[in-house]
């Protein structure tokens, strides 16, 4: 047996071994099934928010009011039905700073006289006809679509949640001071349409810190004076507006107890 | 004789793979195993009578068949796993360290009753590490003068001074304190993380006079501000923001007595010399898409 033949029997040996193998490969690849194929994206989950009630107490503030601001004390009740669906009603029932003028009603306010014989507005009747709000309540639906956990400076680790909100809402809308030229404020209660976003980062499994945001679009004329040119107040002068509340809780979650996913 | 046995050899390993392909790994393997054990070991007979002959091929059937043994383990060992057999902590799935972030943006005003700017600009950011960037940031402002800004005059008898806003640029740096992940209908995973930044820089502005046959003026003002935002990662090379940047600076307004100036008009040298300082705060929203150079990255680390 000469060294070139022995050469190329091995080469022939290999090429068929390997020809022959192919197949089982081949049968094995199509069987390789990926381990993450049926797995949900986080397993041995917390179902911090499933079946449990939320009672959280806080504040809710007014953000972009034309005239007055308003800091109120704020109640979130709520029960989730399932991990990412649940109802809830958040309640600015009492307004802490019913005098809060905003930075542009302030500069008005100054250059407005103290007793006008022309058009223009006397602060005091100004002042009077200028709507702010009293209270609000929000019964929504919260769908949380969002749920993760984040790293603060690579130490504290928390669970978190990122919802949405809508529904309806209600605004008592009040006025302070009695007009005396014909500028009408606008006042009592409102049906808004509520939508918003929000959050819940969990201190523990019971106790979070909630930060909600909504938008309440509803009619208003918040200077309670003509708009339309007809020189009377009236409906006609009632505008859309987009009314930005933001919100900071603190929120219980019952019973103590939670569910960890499979 | 020998090609025969070679040939019976491979016909028996190849069952052999297949059965390691299908079965638990130990079975696997000593079926495998045994198998080949059959394979290296032919009956004493043939073996004395082709020595001479056959060349020595054991090395490269070993090879072989332990290459195969390996891969079909392997893929057995693949086939039975489930998720839950996996315990990895995964890493980061984005890492900016050495890359440049160029990222256009567009933003709106959010604190102003009587007038809005909308802006569009960019972003160029060096991240020096995973959580430090440096960067510059330009931008250039259209504004919107507000209903209730057209409506003061008429119901209040009183014109707004205003001031609008033209372009502006900045040094900027960040810092990356949060990161995370959250599970989108706990089906998707989506990596984030939340950036601080501060800057300084200068912003070009101009009174909007309250007469619009008057001249205007205007001039640049140094305009340090704070800022937060989110950062979502889509891709290797793109991210999706969202934040709030606050400008503040000492703005000039037109003063409020241009046209009652000792009985006449101002000039507009007079109006520039008194026109009336005052703090002002921009606060605007902002969604961005970072484009991130190079387009990949490597992990230092197997984890």
């Amino acid at each position: 047996m000469t060294k070139k033949a022995n050469t190329m029997k091995r080469g022939i040996a290999l090429l068929v071994g390997c020809l022959v193998g192919i197949p089982a490969v081949s049968q094995a690849a199509q069987e390789r099934k990926s381990p993450l194929a049926d797995a949900p994206a986080i397993r041995k989950r917390l179902e911090l928010r499933d079946k449990r009630f939320e009672l959280g107490v806080g504040l809710m503030q007014t953000l972009e009011q034309d005239f007055y601001n308003a800091l109120m004390l704020n109640i979130r009740l709520g029960f989730h039905i399932t991990d990412w669906l649940g109802v809830s009603v958040s309640a600015g029932v009492y307004n802490l700073t019913p005098d809060w003028r905003t930075s542009f009603n302030n500069r008005l306010n100054a250059v407005l006289p103290t007793d006008s014989t022309d058009k223009t507005p006397t602060q005091a009747n100004a002042a009077a006809a200028e709507n702010r709000i009293g209270q609000v309540i929000l019964p929504q639906i919260d769908f949380v679509p969002v749920t993760g956990k984040l790293a603060m400076f690579g130490r504290l680790f928390m669970n978190y949640d990122f919802y949405v909100v809508a529904g309806p809402g209600f605004v008592n809308l009040v006025k302070k001071g009695t007009v005396t030229d014909n500028s009408k404020p606008e006042t009592g209660m409102k049906l808004a349409g509520n939508v918003g976003v929000g959050l819940h980062a969990f201190a523990n499994n019971y106790f979070a810190i909630n930060i909600e945001l909504h938008d309440l679009i509803y009619k208003n004329n918040a200077a309670g004076r003509d708009v339309t040119g007809s020189s009377a107040v009236d409906s006609h002068d009632l505008q859309w507006t987009n009314n930005f509340m933001v919100g900071l809780n603190f929120t219980f979650f019952l019973p103590a107890e939670v569910k960890v996913s499979h | 004789m020998k090609r025969l046995a070679f040939g019976f050899f491979l016909l028996l390993a190849n069952p052999g793979l297949v059965a390691a392909a299908e079965a638990p790994p130990s079975d696997a393997d000593e079926g495998a195993g045994e198998k080949a054990s059959e394979a290296e070991a032919p009956p004493a007979a043939a073996q004395e009578g082709v020595k001479e002959e056959l060349p020595d091929l054991s090395d490269e059937v070993k090879e072989a068949t332990a290459s195969q043994k390996d891969e079909a383990a392997r893929e057995a060992a693949a086939a039975r796993r489930s998720w839950e057999d996996i315990v990895v902590v995964p890493r980061k799935s984005f890492l900016k360290g050495g890359r440049l972030e160029l990222a256009p943006f567009s933003a709106i005003t959010v604190n102003d009753v009587l007038i809005r700017h909308y802006s569009f600009g960019g972003d160029l950011n060096y991240y020096l590490s995973d959580i430090f960037s440096v960067g510059l940031e330009g931008q250039y402002f259209i504004k919107e003068r507000s209903e209730r800004e057209s409506l003061v005059g008429y119901q209040y008898n009183r014109a707004s001074t205003l001031n609008r806003f033209l372009y502006s640029g900045s040094l900027v740096f960040g810092y990356v304190p949060t990161y995370g992940k959250f599970g989108l209908f706990n089906k998707y995973i989506v990596h984030w993380d939340f950036t601080l930044n501060a800057g300084i820089g200068v912003i070009k502005t101009e009174i909007i006079p309250v007469v619009p046959t008057d001249a205007t003026f205007g001039g640049y003002r140094v305009c340090p501000h704070a800022g937060v935002s989110s950062r979502l990662f889509v891709t290797d090379w793109l991210a999706l923001s969202i934040g709030l940047r606050d400008y503040i600076f000492l703005d000039k307004f037109e003063p409020l007595n241009r046209h009652e100036y000792n009985g006449r008009v101002m000039t507009l040298a007079e109006a520039k010399a008194n026109a009336s300082s005052s703090i002002t705060q921009n606060f605007m929203m902002f969604v961005s898409a970072g484009f991130y150079l190079p387009p990949s990255f490597q992990y230092k680390y197997p984890r």
